[in-house]
C-alpha cells in the first residue's frame, strides 16, 4: 500500500495519470482495425462488443459468436490425485478467447453474420490457435481458492497472496466466481508485454505468483 | 495557440471552416429526417395534415408544449427544449454484467433518466413514433418500423450502460476509464464531461447526437472510425 500511494504521489507531482495499463491495445495484434480480411467496419472494440444488442449469455456486451466446440480438458496429476477438482468445459471469460482461438470457431463471425471480404467462415489458423485440444495447456475455468491451495501445498493462498498488480492473487488475477482463466495471465486489451502477458514473466515472476516453487 | 492559428488559417484559405469542433452535418437528410417519405407514420391520421411531414414537430413544439396527457416531466426544461413526444412507461431491465461495476465497487445503475427518457420514448419500441403533441392513436412503433432496426426495447441489459455517474471518482476506482473532468472529448473542444456528460451522467447523447450535428453514421456525436468514440472514455 505504501508503495501503491508513493507511485500515484509521484504520479501527481508529475502531472502524470497513473497508468497501471497503457492503453495499447491500438498496434496490437487485438487491433482489428488493420484485419480487413475478416473485418471491414473500420473498427477496433467491435469484432468482440458493442453498444447494442450483444449476447446475453456473455460479458462484457459481447458481440462475437461464442464457440461451440467441446474441448478435451487439462488431466494434471495433482489435481486428482490431492482431492483437487477436475478441470470441467473452458466457461466464463476463457470461451469468449477460445470463440476465435480454438482455431475451429469463425473470428469473422460477429454482430451476428459472417464479415470482412469474404462470406466464408475464417477459423484463425495461426500460431495463436490453442486448438480444442486443452489437454496440453495449463488448466483454465477452475477455482482457484485457499482449499486448493491447501490440497495442493505448492500453491499462494490466492487470497491472501499479494499478486504485485496492486491486490491479491484473487483479487486482480481471478474472475467473480474465483476461477482461474485466460485473462488470469493475459491483458487481452493490452499489448506493452509480449504475448499481452498482465505482467512480466522475466525470471518466470508470472508463474511464481501462483506456484510456490 | 500558433499552430492554431496557422490551422485556422489554412482552414479559411482552404474553404474549409468545419475542420475542427464545426457543425459538419444537419438533421435533412439523416434517419431522424421525419420528412421522408418512409415516415408514412408522420404523412398519416391521426396527425393533423398542416403539421404532417414535420422534421421538429414529432419532439419539439414552439408552444404548449407537453400539453398531450399524463406525462411526467416538468416544463422546466429539465428535459430539453421544448419536448413534445409521449414519454414511455416502461420499467427497464438495467445493464449489470460489467466487470467495473461489479468487482470493483463501482456506480450502480438505476433506471434511465435524463435525456436518456426521451430517447426510449421512441426507441424501446412501447410508444407509437407519431403519439407527441395530443396524439395517442399511432400505430408504428420503434419495433415494427424499418424491420426493428432502431429498437432497443426495454430489455437494457445488453445494451452500454447509460445513467449512472462517470466522474473523477469512477475514473479511479475504474483505471480502465479516463477522468472525464481532465480528458479532451474530441468533440467540441471541451471534456467528456463538459461535452458528452449530462450532469456527469453518461446519457445517450453522450454517444449520439439525434440531429446528427457530426454528419456520421448511425448520429453518431463523432466518427467512430478505429473505435475512437469508444477510446475516448476507455483507456484501453
Amino acid at each position: 500500500m505504501k508503495l501503491k500511494k508513493l507511485v500515484l504521489l509521484c504520479s501527481l507531482v508529475l502531472g502524470l495519470v497513473p497508468l497501471s495499463k497503457g492503453q495499447n491495445i491500438r498496434g496490437s495484434s487485438h487491433d482489428f482495425t488493420t484485419k480487413t480480411q475478416y473485418n471491414t467496419t473500420g473498427e477496433l472494440c467491435i469484432v468482440c462488443h458493442a453498444p447494442h444488442g450483444t449476447d446475453p449469455t456473455a460479458v462484457p456486451l459481447w458481440n462475437h459468436n461464442i464457440t461451440s466446440q467441446i474441448f478435451s480438458t487439462y488431466i494434471g496429476y495433482k489435481f486428482p490425485t490431492r482431492g483437487g477438482l477436475s478441470i470441467t468445459q473452458p466457461d466464463g471469460a476463457s470461451k469468449l478467447c477460445l470463440s476465435c482461438h480454438d482455431g475451429v470457431s469463425a473470428i469473422n463471425q460477429f454482430g451476428g453474420m459472417m464479415q470482412g471480404t469474404s462470406a466464408a467462415p475464417q477459423p484463425l489458423t495461426t500460431n495463436d490457435r490453442m486448438g480444442t485440444d486443452l489437454t496440453n495447456d495449463h488448466p483454465i475455468s477452475f477455482v482457484y481458492n485457499t482449499t486448493l491451495a491447501l490440497l495442493d501445498g505448492q500453491l499462494h493462498d490466492p487470497s491472501t497472496t499479494p499478486s504485485s498488480l496492486g491486490g491479491t492473487i484473487a483479487t486482480d488475477m481471478l474472475d467473480i466466481n474465483s476461477k482461474l482463466q485466460c485473462p488470469s495471465c493475459h491483458e487481452v486489451h493490452d499489448q506493452t508485454i509480449s504475448k499481452f502477458l498482465k505482467m512480466s514473466n522475466s525470471a518466470s515472476a508470472l508463474c511464481l505468483t501462483c506456484h510456490a516453487k | 495557440m500558433r499552430f492554431k492559428s496557422l490551422l485556422i488559417a489554412s482552414s479559411i484559405a482552404l474553404g474549409v471552416t468545419q475542420l475542427c469542433y464545426g457543425q459538419a452535418g444537419t438533421i435533412v437528410g439523416s434517419k431522424h429526417d421525419f420528412s421522408l417519405s418512409n415516415n408514412t407514420w408522420n404523412f398519416t391520421s391521426p396527425i393533423s395534415s398542416y403539421i404532417q411531414g414535420q422534421i421538429c414537430r414529432p419532439c419539439h413544439a414552439p408552444h404548449n408544449t407537453n400539453s398531450g396527457s399524463s406525462w411526467t416531466f416538468d416544463n422546466a426544461g429539465t428535459f430539453g427544449p421544448l419536448w413534445d413526444h409521449s414519454q414511455s412507461s416502461a420499467n427497464y431491465t438495467i445493464y449489470s454484467q460489467g466487470y467495473n461495476f461489479w468487482k470493483e465497487g463501482g456506480t450502480t445503475i438505476g433506471q434511465p433518466d435524463g435525456t436518456s427518457k426521451l430517447c426510449l420514448s421512441c426507441h424501446d419500441g412501447t410508444v407509437a413514433l407519431a403519439n407527441f403533441r395530443t396524439y395517442t392513436t399511432g400505430t408504428t412503433t420503434m419495433a415494427n418500423f424499418d424491420g426493428g432496426a432502431a429498437n432497443l426495447g426495454t430489455d437494457l441489459s445488453t445494451t452500454h450502460p447509460i445513467s449512472f455517474t462517470y466522474n473523477q471518482a469512477l475514473a479511479t476506482i475504474d483505471h480502465k476509464i479516463w477522468d472525464p473532468t481532465t480528458t479532451p472529448s474530441g468533440v467540441h473542444s471541451g471534456t467528456i464531461e463538459t461535452d458528452m456528460l449530462e450532469n456527469d451522467k453518461v446519457q445517450c447523447n453522450s454517444c449520439h447526437d439525434p440531429h446528427n450535428g457530426a454528419g456520421v453514421t448511425h448520429l453518431l456525436i463523432k466518427s467512430n472510425v478505429g473505435s475512437a468514440l469508444c477510446f475516448t472514455c476507455h483507456k484501453l
